[in-house]
Order: C-alpha cells, then structure tokens, then sequence
C-alpha cells in the first residue's frame, strides 16, 4: 500500500502539561480520502498543527510521502504536502490572485515564468482565470476558498490537509467546492464538522475524541452508527439517518 | 465617513485607464516633485499656485477618478494645518499686498496659502492612489530604494487594514446598539472593545503566521514580474516634473492676467 | 497630531525626511537580520492595520467635553520592539497620508521623528526600566510616564518643524507652550489606552510576542545620532535665527574681537547671508505701482483664477462627454 501520511503513536503535551493528544495511528494511502471528525477540543487542529510541522510531537512519529518529518525534512514535506485551514483570508496575503497561487514556487526561488503559467492554468482549470489580477480581499467567500486551493496544488503535493474547507460557504460554493475536491488526486485528509460533506467525499472516517482515536473504519458504517456519533457528540448526516442508499455502498 | 471614501478609493484603483497603466515609480516620482513645488512657494504666495491645480484635476480627469470621494477626504481631513494656518491673521497683521485697491495682511495670505497648499497636495496623494493600487505603489517604494522589509509591511498593512476596518465598525455599531444614548463610550467600554479588536488582531496574526509558515514564507512576498518601465512612462515622467517646474519658477498666474486683462482693456 | 506638506518647507521636510530614511533603513535591516524575523512580520502587518482600527475608536474623555483616540506608537513599540515599531509606523503614515489626506510625504520625516522615533527611542526604553523587576512603580504608571514623555517631544518636535519652515506666522513661545499644554492630557489619554493594551496583550492567553521579551534589538547607533543633530540642529536654527545677527552676536558673547570691516568680515557677513535658514518672505508678483510698500496683487490673481476657472470648465466638458459617451449605446441599440 502507498502511504502518503502515516503517524504512529503520535502524542502532544502542550507547554502545561496538559494531554492534546495520545497515541493517535492514522493512515492514508494514495488517492484516498479520509475524514477527521470528532467534538470541539477533541485536538483536530492540533493534529493538522503536527502534521504542518508547527508543533513538535512530544512523542510517536510522522511519516509524509516516505519522509520521516524531523527539522531537517519539514522543508520538503511542506512542498509535498498541501494546506488549507478554515479562514481563506489568512492565507491569502498576497496582493493578486496570481501572485499569492503562485507564491509557494516563488518563495522557494523557482522561475518566475513558470511559476505564473502555472499559477494561469491552475486558475484557468477551476473556472476563475478572469480573478487573476483581482485584489485577494475583494473576492467573494467562495472565489476565495478557489484561489486558496489553487494556491495549495501548485506543487502538485502528493498529500492534501484541508481544516473546515467549507467552512462559511454558501450552498452554491460549496457544492463547486465539493465537484472540484471529487476530482482531486492526491490522497485528501478533510477536518471537518461538515458530515454530509464526509459522506459525499471520503470513503473512510477516523473519529477523535479527547486527543484519542476512537474510531477509524469505512466511512457510512461510522457515521451511520448512530449510538457511536453521539457518544462523540456528532450526528448521523441526514443523508444516512433515512437509510437513502449511500451511492458508494 | 472619510473611511468610507478611502475605500471608494481604494476600488478605483483597480479600474483601468491610461493613467492606471503608467508605471507606479513614474507616477510617484512626479508626485513628489509636485509636492517639492508647492512647499517651495515664498509663503504669502497664493495666485502663482493656482495653475498648480491643473495637475491634480488632470490627473483625475485622465484617470477618470470622481470629484467626489476626493474632495470629501480633503475637507473631512484633519484640520490641524488649516487650524494652524487659521491663527495667522491674528499674528501677521501688516498688510504686504493690495487686490483692486484693497491692502491683505500678510496673515490673511499665509492662512489662504496653507490651504490651499493643503488641497493641492492632498488632492494629488488621493488621486495617486486612486490610479494605482497601493501594493504597487509599495513595490515602487521598493524599486526606488526603499527596504523590503517596509515593503512586506506595507503590503501586509493594506491587505488586512480593511478587514480590521470592518471588525473594529462591527464593535462600535454594536456598542451602540447597547448604548443608543451615548455617541461616544466611556473609556471602559472602548478599553474593552480595543481589547477584542487587539485579542482578534493577536489571534489573525498566529493564524497568518501558520498559513506563511507552511507555504514557505522565507521573510519576503516576491512579485510575480515587475512592472517595465516604458516609453509612455518616460514621457510621463518627463512631461510632469517639467511641467512642475514650469509651474514653480514661470509666474504663469501674471502672464495670464496680463494676456487676460490687456485683452479686455 | 500629523503634520502636513501645506506646513513644510522643503529644507526642513527634506532634512528631517533623509534623517528618519537612514534610521528606517538601519532598523530595517537590523530587524530583518533578527532570528525571529519571520515570526514578527504578520504580527507586524497586522498590528499595523489594529493601529487604523483602534484610531477610530473614539471614547469620551473623563472631565473634558471631547474625544480620544489611541495613537499607538508607545503600544507598537512595547508589542515589537524599536525597529520593528519604526517599519510599522512608517508604513502606517504612509497609508494615512495616501488614502487619508493626513500628512503627506514630504512630511512623512516629519512626522515619522514626532510620532515614531520618541517612543522606539526613549518611550520604550523609559518603559521598560521602569517596569523591570523590583521596580516600584506600576505598568499603568510606566505607560502614562512614557507616553507624556513623547506625546511632549513630538509636540515640541512639530512646533519647530512649524517655525522653521516659516509658512504658518505665528509666534513661536506662545505656540509652543500651547502645543505642550495640549499634549499634556492627550499624553494621559495615550498612556492610559497603551497601558489597558498592554496588560491584555501580556496577560496570557497564549500570545507569544517575541519582543516583550526584555534586551530586544536596539536602534542603529549612527543614524540616531544623525537624526538626533538634525533635530539639535533645528534647534540651534531656530535660536540663531531670532538673533539678526546671530553668527557676529554669538561670536561677540563667547569673548570674540570681531573686526568691523575688513576681508574677515565680509567673509562672515557671506557665511551669515548663506546660512541665513529661514525662507525669504519676498512675493514672487511683480512689484508695480501700489501703495508704498505694497504690492500689486491684482494681474497674477487674475491669471491665477483665469487658469483655475478653465480647469473647472475642461473638468465640467469632460464630465459631459463621459455622460454623453455613456447615454449614447442606449439610443444606438437597435429596435
């Protein structure tokens, strides 16, 4: 099986001592989409944290594409390795749309020629070349959520994290959003509390619950189990709930 | 109110025209000529500076930018100068000039002078930016010698100013909402809602820092392609520093009232 | 309170605009060298854009009628640190005066030393010295010190700014005291709002500014001193210019025997006229017939208002032709 994420045993203990996470085992092969759910402060966000290489594990190890991410490899695990987190205005800090899609290539020192062409058809391909020269903050919630994701596969990353992706969309953006995730191929981890979303896109499901896995299987079976989603004070999606047969069943 | 004009501004400068297209560094560069110009009017002089306005307005005219949000900005500007300026009648009471008979105190010259000053060279900053978006002026700033790390401040300042804009409107308007009665807050309620507007700020500036972090972000914003410097620009730059200086050192003012009023003699 | 181009003369501007040019570029550089570097510059940007925020809340002065506001220098330099502050209130005056109409770029120097050097320069390290452990006094205390401190200087700072550049006639003492009379509870009204920021920024939450650390990176020495002589020698401008004959007096005072004629005296008397600061008050318009004295103002404000109504008639056509432009694809379109 091709991994493109792997952690094993992963724990973090913020600076009080306090336990975010402990012994979380997670694993993502190639073009396979995988959903984090789980209540608020079940440390979600702390595990996209590790995985971006803005907290250090206090313990268990993580494995991108092959590489072992320590100090020395976080370079080029982020270049593997696409991110978008839940509000598109932080990461859109550019001043075009063009310049902030092509700024990983660009920052990294590569040909500015290249970088924009890049930068084009990616635009072009999810329908919003005309934005190109738009000023970021002037875009509206799902045009953002485009550029940001056209920013994050400009490196053609073999690994895609994306917290809340559709998050503060309208329904119309975010089915365009839902149609261009559908199509993407590296494997996908979403953090959502979008379940609908999950059932849609991801074919498994891992549950957190108070820093732990507490579940990790195929995606309908999960989420469907009604008892277990309000242990974890989650809802079965709408969708399961009057036992409409799920397309991928 | 003035914010509400900066912003009007700030969408005008995305539109496009002749005066759009000029390069940022020739625009800017004629700028400050014209701001030297003007500073360096003798202090009672008024008549020789109206032909000044010519620039601003033209610029506007050609850049197809409103009278409107301009003017509003200058008038609801901060009347410190015009304030300072307002006290010299006061002070300057001898009178050094006569229109039709009629002596004008030094003072009253000063005080007419500063404004209109004032007018001219905020007008032009205005109109500058509404012909060019201010992450290009940033990047001009920078071509012209100006370190990058200003640079990436200006940049970063402009792209989140009016979302912070927004959040700090949204506190005030449901303040007021609470307190219907009271225009202004007390110190403890505006200590509270800077605190909030600080406490976003703080927690934007964590998530931003993320969002550089993982794609890269080595201390600079790199342009895509800097902008070329061509023959119309060159002939802007040209044609506007001349046309100041012209300006400055010809008494345009007197030879058109002497071709104006020999004419109706 | 900003100073503006229409105030300026271009010696004073320009000295004063490459004087803070060197700091802003030494803090510059010195900032970007710091190993946190990146870790400030969101921080940076987005503190600059709070400073517009927080500017437009205004609150009711306690005991007076009117309004304040937080400037935020003082803050900026205690949550970044000198250089830091320095870049961010540079690009802060910058904006104001290009989407604001407050300030100006001849007068960004200016109002970079008033506003911005006194607090990186003396605000902060006033601040922290009295906030260091052991210290009686209270933080609320060392902002209030801090911010009177350099709302005092930058009101001093804008007053011989005003009088050196000879546009606004007014009398120099009278102004100055009136300028530091009315900083004293703008001062207050700062130190306070800075102080409340400053408690709620440290307290917790999990913030981690780099630069409230103590010993953070200083200015750069030499472009200080530089800037701090142009500043002295503004000063001693202004002294030597009340003296009409500044040079020979001062000479005369210290014990000098001056000749009254000769090759020495002409040669101070040019070294006089050259350095003579303050701008000459001599109209451009021809002097013609008027009374004794006076001058003729009438042909060149003619001119001038000819020129002026011209620009208003060719704005007015303009305006026309766009509307016409505009209304004439309606009546084309076919039926």
């Amino acid at each position: 099986m091709n991994l493109v994420l792997e952690t094993e045993d992963l724990a973090y203990r913020y600076p009080d001592g306090t336990e975010a996470l402990r012994g979380v085992s997670v694993h993502l092969a190639a073009g396979e989409r995988l959903g984090l759910v789980g209540p608020n402060g079940a440390g979600k966000t702390t595990f996209v944290s590790l995985l971006a290489g803005l907290l250090e594990a206090s313990g268990g190890k993580i494995t991108v594409a092959g590489l072992r991410l320590s100090s020395g490899t976080l370079a080029e695990i982020r270049t593997r390795t696409g991110f978008l987190f839940d509000d598109p205005d932080d990461q859109l800090f550019m001043p075009t749309v063009v310049e902030d899609v092509a700024f990983a290539p660009l920052a990294a020192g590569q040909d500015r020629a290249r970088a924009a062409a890049d930068a084009s058809a990616l635009l072009a391909e999810f329908g919003i070349a005309e934005l190109a020269e738009r000023f970021p903050g002037h875009l509206s919630s799902g045009e953002k959520r485009l550029v940001t994701l056209a920013g994050a596969l400009i490196t053609s990353p073999r690994l895609l994290v994306f917290d809340e992706p559709t998050s503060g969309l309208d329904p119309f953006a975010r089915r365009q959003l839902i149609e261009h995730l559908r199509r993407l191929e590296p494997g996908l981890l979403v953090v959502t509390h979008d379940l609908e979303m999950v059932v849609e896109l991801c074919s498994r499901v891992v549950v957190l619950d108070r820093g732990r896995v507490a579940a990790d299987g195929p995606a309908a079976a999960i989420l469907g189990d009604e008892r277990l989603m309000e242990t974890h004070r989650l809802e079965t999606p709408h969708i399961l709930k009057h036992r409409h047969p799920h397309p991928r069943e | 109110m003035s914010e509400l004009a900066a912003r009007a501004l700030d969408r005008l400068g995305y539109s496009g025209g002749p005066v759009h297209r000029l390069d940022a560094r020739a625009k800017l560069l004629v700028c400050i000529t014209f701001v030297l110009c003007v500073a360096s009017f003798p202090r009672h002089e008024v008549a020789e500076m109206l032909p000044l306005a010519l620039f601003p307005s033209g610029l506007a005219a050609l850049g197809r930018v409103p009278a409107r949000p301009v003017l509003r900005l200058v008038l609801a500007a901060s009347p410190f100068a015009l304030l300072l300026g307002a006290a010299s009648p006061f002070f300057e009471t001898a009178p050094v000039g006569e229109v039709f008979g009629i002596p004008v105190s030094g003072g009253v010259l000063s005080l007419i002078s500063i404004v209109l000053r004032f007018a001219l060279c905020t007008s032009t900053l205005l109109v500058l930016v509404a012909t060019t978006p201010l992450p290009r002026l940033a990047r001009a700033l920078r071509r012209l010698g100006a370190p990058g790390v200003v640079s990436v401040q200006l940049l970063l300042l402009y792209r989140y100013l009016f979302l912070l804009l927004d959040e700090g409107e949204r506190l005030s308007a449901a303040r007021l909402l609470r307190e219907p009665r009271r225009r202004l807050p007390r110190f403890s309620t505006a200590r509270g809602m800077l605190a909030m507007l600080l406490g976003r700020t703080l927690e934007r500036a964590q998530r931003l820092y993320r969002c550089l972090e993982v794609r890269g972000f080595e201390g600079d914003l790199p342009p895509l392609e800097p902008e070329r410097f061509r023959l119309p620009d060159a002939l802007f730059l040209v044609a506007g520093v001349a046309l100041c200086l012209i300006a400055r050192l010809a008494p345009l003012s007197r030879w058109a009232g002497a071709l104006l009023l020999a004419r109706s003699a | 309170m900003h100073m503006a181009d229409a105030l300026l003369s271009p010696p004073v501007g320009i000295a004063f605009d490459a004087a803070m040019g060197f700091v802003v570029a030494g803090a510059a550089r010195r900032l970007a060298r710091e190993p946190s570097y990146r870790e400030q510059v969101p921080l940076m940007g987005v503190l600059g854009a709070f400073v517009f925020a927080a500017q437009m809340v205004n609150f009711a002065v306690p005991g007076t009628g009117s309004s304040g506001h937080l400037v935020g220098g003082l803050l900026l330099a205690v949550l970044l640190g000198p250089n830091a502050s320095l870049v961010v209130i540079t690009s802060v005056l910058l904006v104001q005066a290009f989407f604001f109409a407050d300030g100006g770029l001849l007068a960004l120097g200016c109002n970079l030393f008033n506003m911005g050097f006194w607090p990186a320069l003396v605000g902060l390290p006033l601040y922290r010295r009295l906030t260091r452990s052991g210290s009686r006094a209270s933080p609320t205390l060392a902002c209030l010190g801090a911010a009177l401190l350099c709302a005092e200087l930058g009101a001093l700072g804008v007053t011989l700014e005003t009088e050196l550049s000879g546009r606004a006639a007014l009398p120099f003492v009278r102004f100055a005291i009136l300028m530091l009379g009315i900083h004293l509870p703008i001062g207050l009204v700062e130190g306070f709002a800075t102080a409340a920021m400053v408690r709620f920024a440290k307290g917790g939450r999990g913030f981690h500014l780099p630069s409230l650390e103590p010993g953070r990176g200083p200015l750069p020495r030499l472009p200080v001193v530089f800037a701090l002589a142009v500043f002295l020698g503004c000063v001693g401008a202004w002294f030597a210019s009340t003296r009409p004959d500044g040079l020979e007096w001062s000479l005369a005072r210290a014990g000098a025997v001056l000749p009254t004629h000769g090759r020495l005296h002409e040669l101070l008397r040019l070294v006089q006229d050259k350095s003579a600061f303050l701008p000459d008050y001599a109209l451009a318009s021809s002097r013609s017939r008027g009374g004794p004295g006076l001058v003729r103002l009438d042909t060149s404000l003619a001119g001038g208002l000819g020129v002026l109504a011209v620009v208003a008639l060719a704005r007015a056509v303009g305006l026309g032709l766009s509307r016409l432009g505009r209304a004439r694809p309606e009546k084309d379109r076919p039926v």
